[in-house]
């Protein structure tokens, strides 16, 4: 376990100093408000810094270094699994004011931001110039780049586009000693050294904090079809899913909802889908305008093949929002149904996703706790939601049995234990399970190399007791 | 509020709502305050969390909570975008009667909110040496009666108001047709009494019959605010009996906020009595979509139409869309929407008088938004947000006219 130092009013001024009073909290109320993020648990930091550039990051760092001050880069703090808080207290780095796009170059096919820039910005500007930033995560109003970067957040659109991780060709990163690295350029291919960018894309702010990313863009698809299809099974929607994937298409959005999404969906917003559906897919294809509808209507044949009873379809915007809606509403109708719910996000290979889904179900039937099951499950990613009836410690005992059996289950199929969320503190319990013992341990000694003092997110990624 | 939550700081009355809130950060991209500022603390998510920590006992919730917690525009924003359907709004005002109790609210606030802006006749009164105040000297008494809040604001308020105000000249005719009570609320009634005037001329047109009960002035919006809740449930119990036995089968008000507040604050604050009255309260744009009967006149509009929403009006009464299909609905008006048409004002009633700056840079956004749109009229359905707006504008040089939707509508009617 490393060695902490301590905030002394020395160092604190020192900081304040770099980042200027405005920009340097420390009261009370400030402490409860930087303690969270959306996994909902609770750790406050010592001080809040709010860095407007690279080079106060740097300073920052090179001052945590010298005094071993922890320090937790936050983004707009959306995270699901504790990435952003700071387990042992010190430092949280609010890359908020660090939001500018810095340039949109429609030649380049390339846009390069500062981490503080929330996504839907980006998505705004860039659309502007008829280019498209496919990665987006649900949480897009909200979240920020920089997060997006360090989580390699993902959504729908990731099965035919891929994830934020295919979407950054360069970085600018501060090191925990301070050290401003520069990684990738604003070029397509790049085979000049090791790929440092994409390992600290998705390293959840335990390896740099990210200060510049250049993203790449492509062009706006003309047109999008939007279809909602109803099934009488659960098991028949997701062998669709399945059997639209191996008939070669890839469509921009492949949308799953088990029955148990779908009741909670229906109780809590009444949007009255009939009692007979007990599976959804929703699917979106996109390209020009001829292409999009002609896969979208063979599609269709595919779904109606494997027993869907309704299948709706929608161009414009208006209407694609509306068969959008029971998708849009599960999280919150899931907020309500249970008292506490823990949203794991596993991967599967797309052809074992209907044997996944029965297999979840019958879990949950072991250990008597409810699950909805819903997901992108087009790239094989499902969010499967404990729902549990409180917090208390035989509840979290129970999901944390359950947990592992889910995770026993992925993990023995070739899936993954999380595609979008990460580790964070919240899934270091698992993440052995799912990784090789070399693969774990080459990870830790690339942790060490990075930040051999343990100053960033400490806690985070990696289980204690297993040391390099 | 119970007699437990007048106990001095004690927030455990809102800690089962407050668990509602699962942190999910989905109303930071809507709330005007952390646009801007992009501090967590001073976020609807972040406001809550404070508020969580207080009634946990876990934070002394004192000068800067309360100031933390002062910093909202009430705009709503926050209470409708929460996919988890925690009533922020009312939590927050909640939090602001808890407050209220222990921090004290500055006694000629007090007075002025709960004595005054209740009633038309004080308030006539009131404005009228405020008017004089403001005219001799921006400070002096305005400064005594806002206490912290920065006074010129308030005092440019007073300065312009006009006189006489809509209530000192109105003559309730008798008239047939279906009686529509009309609740006119302090700023029509004061500043713009020819909005008021169109309001029942429409009304009248429409073959509606007002009613206008005399010495109402204020909905309570501002006693929410200060947290002077008690005082709040008094005045909605006021204004209900102002309207009963008269015959009236609708309420319409053109503020937008006292819509909001009546339709949706007076339930939590008067519970049935107040859910009864709600149902039939309406906005001038709720009531002109909802009452079955066409607008008036088919004369034309020539030119470019920008529709401000209020924030009570888009996001309290959701009628964003509504007020936007009337103006296209009438003849001539070319609607033109400008990009991020869904922004604040910056007014949020007190907010303005406690943060003038932050406030003027709210409205100077907007007022950028507008322009850049370049439109020939900007109506809008709440004279807060017409009077901000008009400020902005002159400060911008523009000569912009700002016309509330019933001066719009009536304005055809006399083209015609
Ligand atoms: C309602 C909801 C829906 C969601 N939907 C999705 C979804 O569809 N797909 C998905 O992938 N995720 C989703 N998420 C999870 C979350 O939004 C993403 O993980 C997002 O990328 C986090 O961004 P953030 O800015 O909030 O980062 P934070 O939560 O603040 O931080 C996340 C992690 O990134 C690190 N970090 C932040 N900024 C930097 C930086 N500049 N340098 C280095 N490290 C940094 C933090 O230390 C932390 O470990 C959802 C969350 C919510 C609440
Ligand atoms: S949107 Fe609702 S649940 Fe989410 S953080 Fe805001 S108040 Fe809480
Ligand atoms: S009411 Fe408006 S200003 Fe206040 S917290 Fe909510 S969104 Fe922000």
């Amino acid at each position: 376990m490393a060695e902490y130092g301590r905030l002394t009013e020395e160092i604190k001024n020192e900081l304040k100093e770099i980042v200027g009073g405005k920009n340097f909290h420390e009261s009370p109320e400030e402490l409860v408000a930087y303690a969270y993020d959306a996994s909902a648990f609770r750790f406050k930091p010592d001080i809040i810094l709010r860095p407007v550039e690279t080079g106060q990051v740097s300073r920052i760092m090179k001052i945590a270094y010298r005094e071993k001050i922890p320090v937790v880069p936050r983004g707009a703090g959306t995270g699901l699994t504790g990435g952003s808080i700071s387990l042992k207290g010190g430092i949280i780095l609010s890359m908020t004011a660090m939001n500018r796009i810095l340039s949109v170059e429609p030649a380049n096919l390339v846009a390069v931001v500062q981490p503080g820039v929330v996504t839907e910005d980006l998505h705004r500007a860039v659309s502007k110039h008829g280019l498209f930033y496919p990665p987006d995560p649900a949480s897009l109003k909200s979240c920020t780049i920089g997060g997006n970067a360090a989580e390699s957040a993902g959504g729908p659109h990731c099965l035919k586009y891929g994830v934020t991780r295919d979407y950054i060709l360069g970085l600018e990163a501060v090191l925990a000693d301070g050290t401003v690295l520069r990684s990738g350029a604003k070029v397509m291919k790049n085979v000049v050294g090791y790929d440092l960018t994409r390992l600290l894309v998705g390293s959840e702010g335990t390896l740099a904090i990210i200060t510049e990313i250049t993203v790449k863009l492509i062009p706006m698809p003309k047109s999008t079809v939007t279809t909602l299809a109803y099934f009488g099974e659960s098991k028949s929607a997701s062998e669709a899913v399945a059997a639209i994937i191996s008939k070669g298409f890839l469509p921009s959005t492949l949308e799953f909802m088990d029955e148990t999404s779908i009741r909670v969906v229906e109780k809590f917003t009444g949007l009255g889908i009939p009692s007979e559906v007990k599976g959804i897919l929703l699917i979106e294809t996109d390209g020009d305008t001829e292409g999009a509808e002609k896969s979208a209507a063979e599609i269709e044949g595919i779904l109606r093949d494997k027993g869907a009873f309704s299948v709706e379809t929608a161009e414009d915007e208006k209407k694609r929002d509306k068969l959008w809606h029971s998708r849009r509403s599960i999280a919150p109708a899931l907020g309500q149904a249970a008292q506490f719910k823990l949203d794991e996000d596993v991967v599967l290979p797309v052809s074992l996703i209907p044997e996944g889904v029965s297999k979840i179900k019958e879990i949950s039937e072991k250990h008597g706790i409810p699950v909805a099951i819903f997901g992108h499950a087009g790239d094989g990613n499902l969010h499967v939601n404990l729902l549990l009836q409180g917090m208390e410690q035989k509840h979290m005992e129970a999901a944390e049995a359950m947990l592992k059996d889910i995770c026993g289950y992925i993990c023995s199929r070739g899936g993954v234990i999380s595609g979008e969320h990460g580790i964070g503190f919240l899934k270091i319990p698992y993440i052995s399970m799912g990784l090789d013992p070399a693969a774990l341990s080459m990870m830790r000694r690339i942790k060490n190399i990075f930040d051999p003092c343990e100053i960033l997110n400490p806690g985070k990624m990696f289980p204690p007791e297993i040391k390099a | 509020m119970s007699k437990s939550g007048e106990k001095k700081g004690d927030y455990s009355g809102l800690e089962q709502d407050l668990h509602r809130c699962l942190k999910c950060g989905t109303c930071l991209s809507v709330c005007p305050i952390y646009r801007e500022t992009r501090l967590e603390t001073e976020s609807p998510r972040g406001k809550l969390a404070l508020l969580q920590a207080a009634a946990e006992g876990d934070l002394d919730a004192a000068r800067k909570f309360r100031q933390l917690m002062l910093f909202c525009l009430g705009c709503g924003r926050c209470a409708a975008a929460c996919p988890n359907c925690v009533d922020t709004t009312s939590l927050f005002y909640d939090a602001r009667a808890v407050l209220s109790g222990y921090m004290g609210v500055p006694p000629v606030q007090r007075l002025l909110f709960s004595t005054f802006f209740p009633s038309h006749k004080l308030m006539s009164a009131a404005a009228f040496f405020g008017n004089i105040a403001g005219k001799i000297s921006a400070g002096g008494i305005i400064d005594m009666i806002f206490g912290e809040s920065k006074p010129a604001l308030m005092a440019g308020f007073f300065k312009s108001y006009s006189w006489p105000s809509f209530m000192a000249s109105y003559k309730e005719k008798k008239s047939g047709g279906e009686k529509i009570g009309f609740f006119v609320g302090c700023l029509d009634n004061y500043f713009y009494p020819e909005t008021a005037r169109n309001i029942v001329r429409l009304l009248e047109e429409m073959g509606y019959a007002a009613v206008v009960p005399q010495d109402l002035s204020c909905c309570g919006a501002p006693l929410l605010s200060l947290g002077l809740k008690d005082e709040a449930k008094d005045l909605a119990r006021r204004t209900i009996a102002a309207f009963e036995d008269r015959g009236v089968t609708k309420i319409v008000t053109g503020c937008a906020t006292c819509a909001d507040i009546m339709k949706h604050a007076y339930p939590h604050l008067l519970g049935e009595t107040g859910e009864d009255f709600a149902e039939n309260v309406y906005d001038l744009v709720g009531f002109l979509t909802h009452c079955g009967r066409p607008l008036p006149g088919t004369g034309k509009i020539e030119g470019k139409v920008l529709f401000h929403t209020p924030c009570h009006l888009g996001q309290g009464l959701k009628l964003a869309d509504e007020a936007k299909d009337i103006i296209k609905s009438v003849p001539g008006a070319e609607y033109v929407e400008p990009e991020d048409n869904d922004t604040c004002c910056g007014f949020g009633g007190i907010f303005s008088f406690d943060n003038p700056e932050f406030s003027a840079e709210l409205r100077d956004k907007r007022i950028k938004s507008i322009l850049d749109a370049a439109p020939d009229m900007v109506v809008t359905a709440c004279p807060a947000c017409r009077r901000q707006i008009d400020t902005g504008l002159r400060k911008a040089g523009s000569s912009l006219k700002t016309l509330h939707l019933a001066d719009f509508i009536t304005k055809n009617i006399s083209g015609g």
